[in-house]
């Protein structure tokens, strides 16, 4: 594979207090891309996604953790009970020798513990402090709780999203949570970038709720020209010229299906797509000639376009449309995807040899840095770096730890 | 405004050269000037960039191009093509997001402007990967969710494949290309170099779909459309339940969470069934799975009688997640969102739109949206600027056609 383990955050330290995925996405980009990220976890279970075992009782012994593999690959793992005053205080230090905070606990939590903003700052006034949170601060609902889909209901996915006269459905991705995770991600970015000229910290925080909105944009410049609220469009771009759609594909499973779309932007794309599917006929036809025509004749279009694709595999659709110079793309499925070779080829999936379950395959980071995206390398074991991290962070040494370990502080 | 939102001056003196166009592109650009970015649009001087006709009105343009600056260079002139390569002389950062092999048509490829200008971070965005079978195919938002896994797992359990509402497609892979042009610039304060970085919108959308490749690990199948509902473990209550108004969007969503026992409780408490608590056809997570039909009209017995905002309200006080299905004129109408510079007005071409900012607050605040450029509005100051320009030579680049 083609790799490159990437150093453009070297020597960027994170203490990472987050849990499931909207914060641990965010660190995890972090330390893909070179930063040295430190889990804090709480000794006993660790960050709850270690537990998130879908089908499995939550006290089932951990040797699948899929979930916790996909969003804490590169990062060190130390065990820390931050209720001790001990575990409190170590936690302290770690943060004075640190360049990053992030933490995306319930409402109130990190407060209670004693690691506030006012409380860090004053230890580290370099420290970028940031907090994920369901709602923000001045929102009616800014001490609820939320998960993935609820910032997907709350911040207007969902009202978009399924087909048109039908209750809403939510998006399959859960960008609800890593959505959030990368604008952060950005914002921790231009802090550092910042901090090189000015020598300070900052406090950083978003809200799921919000960060939707910012992936809501084309909804959103829809909403001005209608007094009712934008609604769903099933497969369609509403207000997309036709065609614009799904269609479905020889095989008839539940993804043989191919998008095609042609462009406002060019008139060529309605031809290119009539040579494709053999119906030149229809090249200059008045009833589809214009995409005020073709707008009222959708049904029709659609028709013509799957009875055409209803012969072609999905794939072949997507190649024989797309060589045309017309958008297509097959509705691939995680199944063919896991199993495309150019996408390890390429590095965007690998391989990664967990510590107990062997081999996994799973997405990268995507951006190529100089033709190489970075290298993913295996989540860590609960409590793994706890002598790398504390010894080389804080000079804590062989006695002292096994002392911590002992009366349950690591 | 000013109360609520501010420039976080993060990347000040940055300066991106922007050859991108429509959403992909310019949303990881309008990120890097939200921070505080000079970013230059390159556009053609007849119409401008195609984002700015994509529909038939201004707000699409104006929901991606805040606060940045427009030049308006002829590329197909070679005069144009020039000054846009002496102008990437001396910038930060590239972005451009054409068909397949036109930037190179106009010798604006990564060897030409690397050569020149080692520094250079130069960010391509394509719909496939170098290598990929579909590298010369074009892609929209919908293509790249459609071929990126997305449109697989978005749909109800036994319907077609539908497209999530919101282009995750484009913004989602803006936004990683800008977190990566931001490291490449950090680094660059240490090593002094430049670097390329390229991303394809196919690729892109697996580090959104990550959670459906964990049903995929554990069964070995295709992770499958299922509704409202995420492909994590079953739960009951979870999903979304009618609420008082009956309108297309009166729903709320409910999870209780299988690692945290209390929310059933709660949420009987909430509803007024605390003769429920303890109840074994309810009490186990197993137990309200078998008996999901009962449970569901239990909940929505209750949730039919109140407004969704009163039985988010009501039920997430009580520590049970939920969330009611907000649709964007709610959303756009909602005074917090202004009150807290997530919502701010842009002015633009005599139109005003109310529109999302960067939501992730710098030391509390928002960044501050500024307008969308007009067309070529900012040629003069831009040339002036970084290339030295005077005004006799800006006209003489207009007469030979390069502007």
């Amino acid at each position: 594979m083609n790799l490159e383990d990437l150093d453009c955050l070297e020597g960027v330290r994170v203490v990472d207090f987050t849990q499931f995925e909207a914060g641990p996405s965010c660190t995890e980009a972090l330390a893909w891309l070179g930063a040295e990220v430190v889990k804090i976890e709480n000794p006993k279970t660790g960050d709850p996604g270690r537990r998130l075992r879908p089908g499995q009782p939550a006290d089932a012994p951990s040797d699948d953790p899929w979930y916790f593999f996909q969003f804490n690959a590169n990062k060190k793992s130390v065990t820390l009970d931050l209720k001790s005053s001990r575990g409190l205080a170590i936690a302290k230090e770690l943060l004075q020798k640190a360049d990053v905070s992030v933490e995306n606990m319930a409402p109130g939590t990190i407060e209670r513990l004693g690691l506030g903003w006012a409380e860090v700052h004053a230890l580290n006034p370099r420290l970028i402090y940031c907090r994920v949170k369901g709602f923000g601060e001045g929102s009616p609902f800014e001490k609820n709780l939320a998960f993935d889909m609820i910032a997907q209901a709350t911040g207007g996915p969902m009202s978009v999203t399924g087909e048109p006269e039908r209750p809403p459905v939510k998006p399959g991705p859960s960008f609800g949570d890593t959505g959030t995770g990368m604008l952060m991600a950005i914002s921790i970015l231009g802090a550092l970038y910042r901090r090189q000229r000015s020598g300070k910290g900052g406090r950083l925080e978003v809200a799921m709720q919000d960060a939707m909105i910012h992936y809501m944009r084309v909804p959103f410049s829809r909403q001005p020209k209608t007094t009712e609220a934008v609604g769903r469009g099933g497969a369609k771009v509403p207000g997309a010229p036709a065609p614009c759609n799904v269609y479905p594909c020889k095989g008839g499973g539940a993804n043989d299906y191919v998008y095609v779309f042609t462009s406002r932007a060019n008139p060529e794309h309605w031809t290119r797509l009539l040579k494709v599917i053999g119906r030149e006929d229809l090249i200059g036809d008045p009833r589809y000639e214009t995409m005020a025509a073709r707008g009222a004749h959708e049904a029709e279009i659609d028709a013509v376009i799957a009875a055409w694709t209803r012969e072609h595999s999905k794939e072949e659709a997507m190649r024989l449309i797309g060589g045309a110079g017309v958008p297509a793309g097959a509705v691939l499925d995680t199944l063919e995807l896991l199993n495309d070779p150019s996408l390890e080829r390429r590095g965007i999936m690998q391989i990664v040899e967990q510590a107990k379950s062997g081999a996994y395959k799973m997405p990268a980071w995507p951006v190529r840095f100089d033709g190489a995206p970075p290298r993913v390398k295996r989540s860590p074991l609960l409590g793994e770096h706890n002598a790398e991290v504390l010894g080389q962070w804080l000079g804590i040494g062989e006695e002292e730890l096994a002392g911590l370990k002992s009366e349950g502080i690591i | 405004m000013d109360a609520v939102a501010a420039c976080p001056n993060a990347l000040t003196g940055v300066r991106v050269l922007d050859l991108s166009q429509f959403e992909a592109g310019p949303s990881c650009t309008e990120a890097l000037a939200l921070l505080g970015a000079e970013v230059v649009k390159i556009e053609n001087p007849k119409g401008g960039e195609a984002g700015r006709t994509a529909f038939s009105d201004p707000f699409y343009f104006m929901a991606y191009n805040a606060g940045k600056k427009s030049v308006a260079v002829n590329l197909k002139s070679l005069a144009g093509q020039a000054l846009v390569k002496k102008m990437a002389k001396v910038a930060d950062v590239f972005v451009e997001n054409f068909a397949p092999g036109a930037i190179g048509r106009l010798g604006l490829g990564y060897e030409a402007l690397s050569r020149q200008n080692p520094r250079l971070i130069y960010a391509e965005i394509k719909g496939f990967g170098d290598g990929s079978p579909y590298e010369k195919s074009l892609a929209f938002d919908m293509i790249a969710q459609a071929a990126g896994g997305v449109m697989s797992i978005t749909g109800e359990r036994e319907g077609r494949p539908l497209k999530p509402g919101p282009t995750l497609g484009d913004t989602g892979t803006g936004m990683l290309m800008a977190f990566s042009i931001a490291s490449a610039l950090f680094a660059r304060e240490r090593t002094g170099k430049g670097r390329r970085l390229s991303l394809a919108m196919q690729d892109a959308m697996l580090n959104y779909t990550r959670t459906a490749y964990i049903y995929q690990a554990r069964t070995g199948r295709a992770a499958p459309r299922n509704g409202v509902n995420s492909l994590g473990g079953a739960n009951a209550p979870s999903g979304i339940y009618p609420s008082k108004g009956g309108g297309p969007n009166d729903y709320l969503y409910i999870n209780t969470s299988r690692a945290n026992p209390d929310h059933w409780p709660r949420l009987l408490r909430v509803i007024g069934r605390e003769d429920l608590i303890g109840d074994p056809r309810y009490d186990s997570a197993e137990a309200r799975i078998e008996r999901i039909a009962e449970v569901d009209e239990i909940v929505s017995n209750w949730t039919r009688e109140h407004g969704k905002e009163e039985a988010m309200a009501l039920i997430g006080e009580a520590g049970v997640p939920a969330g009611a299905i907000f649709d964007c004129l709610e959303l756009a109408n909602e005074p917090s969102f202004e009150r807290r510079g997530i919502m701010q007005v842009m002015e633009y071409g005599g139109q005003k739109m109310k529109r999302p900012s960067w939501p992730v607050r710098f030391d509390g605040l928002p960044p501050r949206i500024a307008p969308a450029p007009s067309l070529g509005a900012d040629n003069a100051e831009v040339l002036a600027n970084w290339l030295g320009l005077g005004a006799g030579e800006i006209e003489a680049l207009g007469k030979e056609g390069a502007l």
